[in-house]
């Protein structure tokens, strides 16, 4: 089997050589980038089935970075790393084909399971979708795909198989919401709330959507610890 | 010795002896090592060979503790000078977040009572400088 090629773009020294550390050099071919400019260059020239880069550098930002190499039809798939579990621009990311996010500061297991998520999913067969978590994460493809449409459907159908389950609900708020229904958005955060009335993101998302300035600003999609905040907190981690 | 993998780690002060155990556990392979202290300036204890993360904020917020992801914590240490924020501290993590592993950095050795009693395992760099210097000096008698 072919080793699967990482690249890691993060200004941080220390981000780097965690998640290098982590990952198993048996599976993973590791290669780093030290700014966005470098992440773009090697983007450029090599192939790689992931980058994870962080969202806030010095010079071209997370977003700017992954605008560029959509622009320049660069599909590798994407997972932005935030500091302090916060981001206000999920939507934004989304868009651009980025769902799956690693808040900092990350766990070992974090970040082999995001790794192993986003490689696998591609692997994941339309005719041969048997469990939840098969669902979920072909959803998620099809939103990397901007097939908006495929994703609420088989959220529904991720939905029918597990009924107690809030996850696909609050996606699906987060679709409604990118489609402008916040009604419609609002229906299933409350109904994520109602399987599980803890749940961090649909309780966030309720409240941002029923505030009287409504924005967008801080939605969560409640995957892999994103949690959604302001600002304000984006400056505690290093 | 069994050493453990991969442990998520919490290190509650940088001071020397945070920072310095901070290096030494980033320097095991997977492990993730995350410190927490008020003043930004204490990072610079950190070798520029440290993996791993900083948090600037105050470790008594519950917020902070929950944005440094304490509920997956494998271990939590409390390096700071002051035995009050390290036993408050210890026993959020012990008691709110169901930290397994918990220990605390004990400056005063007649507080350890407390500590007992709350099931918190505690290093005192006090007591341990004591016992070997009364070995040292017991030896070359």
């Amino acid at each position: 089997m072919s080793m699967t090629k990482v690249l890691i773009i993060d200004d941080e020294k220390n981000i780097r050589m965690t998640i290098k550390n982590c990952l198993d050099e048996s599976k993973y071919e590791v290669e780093v980038a030290v700014n966005g400019e470098d992440g773009f260059e090697k983007l450029s020239q090599n192939n790689y089935d992931l980058a994870l880069m962080d969202i806030k550098m010095p010079g071209i930002s997370g977003l700017e970075l992954l605008k560029k190499i959509r622009e320049n039809q660069i599909k590798t798939d994407v997972v932005m790393m935030t500091a302090y579990g916060t981001i206000d621009r999920a939507v934004e990311a989304m868009k651009l084909g980025a769902i799956d996010f690693l808040s900092k500061p990350f766990t070992p297991e974090e970040i082999r399971t995001v790794v192993e998520q986003v490689t696998s999913r591609k692997e994941l067969k339309e005719d041969k979708l048997d469990s939840f978590n098969d669902l979920m994460e072909f959803s998620k493809y099809c939103i990397i795909n901007h097939e908006y449409d495929k994703a609420i459907e088989y959220l529904k159908k991720a939905i029918a198989l597990d009924v107690d389950s809030p996850e696909p609900h609050n996606l699906l708020g987060v679709l409604d919401e990118m489609n402008r229904d916040i009604r419609a958005a609002q229906k299933h955060y409350r109904a994520a709330l109602a399987l599980d009335p803890s749940h961090v993101a649909a309780n966030k998302n309720l409240s941002r959507t029923t505030e009287y300035h409504y924005s967008m600003k801080g939605l969560d999609m409640g995957l892999n610890g994103l949690k959604t905040e302001g600002d304000d907190q984006e400056n505690g981690s290093k | 010795m069994v050493v453990n993998k991969d442990q998520y780690i919490i290190i509650v002060g940088c001071g020397r002896l945070g920072g310095y155990l901070a290096n030494e556990l980033s320097e095991s392979s997977s492990n993730s090592v995350v410190v927490i202290d008020k003043n930004a300036d204490a990072f610079e204890r950190l070798n520029v060979s440290f993996s791993g993360f900083t948090i600037e904020a105050d470790a008594l917020e519950t917020d902070v503790l929950i944005n440094a992801k304490i509920n997956k914590a494998d271990v939590v240490v409390t390096t700071t000078n002051h035995d009050n924020v390290n036993i408050m501290v210890a026993q959020i993590a012990k008691s709110i977040f169901g930290v397994g592993h918990v220990i605390a950095r004990l400056t005063d050795p007649s507080k350890e009572k407390v500590y007992e009693e709350l099931n918190i395992e505690t290093i005192s760099p006090t007591a341990l400088s004591a016992i070997e210097f009364k070995r040292i000096i017991m030896e070359g008698r």
